[in-house]
């Protein structure tokens, strides 16, 4: 990942560490610097690294066995399988299933990286705009190379909407150009803000514990609740940015 | 040699036969596809559609800044593009809800009878 401003993060601290957004400073870890770009292993890098191996060890420990009758890691692995396969097939159809890899390597990544976010003192990947942009972003392009492999410049009438009078076309293809750019910033935003939120949420409460003394064990409480919310909100979302995918790819190759 | 199918203890789908069986799995292979998009909490409702809006202002109004940095406008396109950008994102905010309404049509609860009935065969981790 390229950190360019990493100066000006450093020259202003943005939070000290009682801070509850301390969690989400960008440290460098081995600075690398290659042709005025900065180019640093941060501690972002490092836990996409980690999410990678993790993803690595969950599938091919699991998988290794390969019994006809599996054991409960089996089990978990084709499940994931299963549920990335049906989930491309339902919503993108057939001939999308040549997209397979893409969309569960997607699914994958970003459930684990919410998933590892989740361990006390990790770093969550996912609570960065440009990471969860630059997914997006491939997302988006893909989509739209599909579009026109498999449709040349007919794939441009998604932008004509059928049964639009003459006189508000110009108008309506720009809007829909608009719909169709904002495509990447909507999937990432969603996936940034509910990770960011989240995580403050919690951090801001744990502020509380420590500030309400013995009626501390209110927001504890809470808390507990707000971890097990967390959890559904970390799978929640690697599932919405994996189906949203489908649905784009569903109308590039369908074209309505 | 024996009939495979007549042996007690079977389980149901071997009795079915093996062309039954790769019939059903090919048909279900040219299944229409449904985009839907199953949301289930409040909060994932409103982050998304959220989302959705200010995606459609920010990009028309980032389009119209740009145009207007190059061709010298400034500040016709940036106005132009701000409204229809909110366009964009309120038509983006309609499909949204459609998406999510499609799970809530009639159409689906009829056939959410046969469909439980599906889940329960196969524990489809996808049954809702």
């Amino acid at each position: 990942m390229i950190v360019r401003n990493m100066t000006e993060i450093k020259g202003t601290p943005v939070a000290d560490n009682h801070s509850p957004l301390a969690q989400f400073e960008i440290k460098r870890l081995v600075p690398i610097e290659v042709g005025g770009y900065d180019i640093s292993f941060t501690n972002s890098a490092l836990f996409m690294v980690v999410v990678v191996l993790a993803i690595t060890l969950f599938l091919s420990v699991g998988m290794s066995r390969r019994a006809i009758i599996p054991g409960r890691w089996q089990v978990m692995v084709e499940s994931v399988y299963e549920f990335v396969a049906g989930m491309l097939h339902d919503t993108a159809g057939h001939e999308a299933r040549k997209f397979f890899p893409f969309v569960f390597t997607l699914f994958m990544f970003v459930l684990g990286a919410n998933l590892v976010g989740m361990i006390p003192y990790s770093f969550t990947v996912t609570s960065h705009i440009i990471v969860t942009f630059a997914l997006a972003l491939t997302v988006f392009l893909v989509v739209t190379l599909v579009g026109f492999y498999k449709h040349g410049l007919h794939f441009l009438s998604l932008f004509v909407p059928k049964g639009v009078p003459v006189v508000m076309l110009p108008v309506i293809v720009i809007i829909e150009v608009i719909s169709y750019l904002s495509r990447p910033l909507s999937l990432s935003v969603r996936l940034f803000a509910n990770m960011l939120a989240g995580h403050t949420m919690l951090k801001v409460f744990g502020g509380f514990v420590a500030a309400l003394g013995v009626f501390g064990i209110l927001p504890v409480a809470f808390m507990v609740a707000l971890t097990g919310l967390e959890f559904v909100v970390a799978i929640l979302q690697a599932y919405v940015f994996a189906v949203l995918t489908c649905i784009y790819l569903n109308d590039a190759i369908h074209l309505h | 040699m024996t009939n495979r199918g007549d042996e007690p203890g079977t389980p149901a789908h071997k009795r079915e036969g093996f062309e039954a069986r790769l019939e059903k799995a090919l048909s279900r292979g040219k299944a229409k596809p449904s985009a839907r998009l199953n949301e289930t909490s409040a909060f994932g409702i409103a982050t998304r559609l959220v989302a959705e809006l200010v995606a459609g202002l920010v990009v028309g109004g980032g389009l119209g800044w740009f145009l207007d940095r190059w061709l010298g406008t400034s500040p016709w396109l940036l106005i132009v593009f701000f409204a229809l950008g909110a366009v964009a994102g309120i038509s983006n905010v309609f499909r949204a809800a459609r998406q999510m309404n499609a799970i809530r049509t009639p159409e689906e609860t009829q056939k959410s009878d046969d469909r439980s009935e599906h889940d329960r065969d196969k524990g489809d981790p996808r049954g809702r």
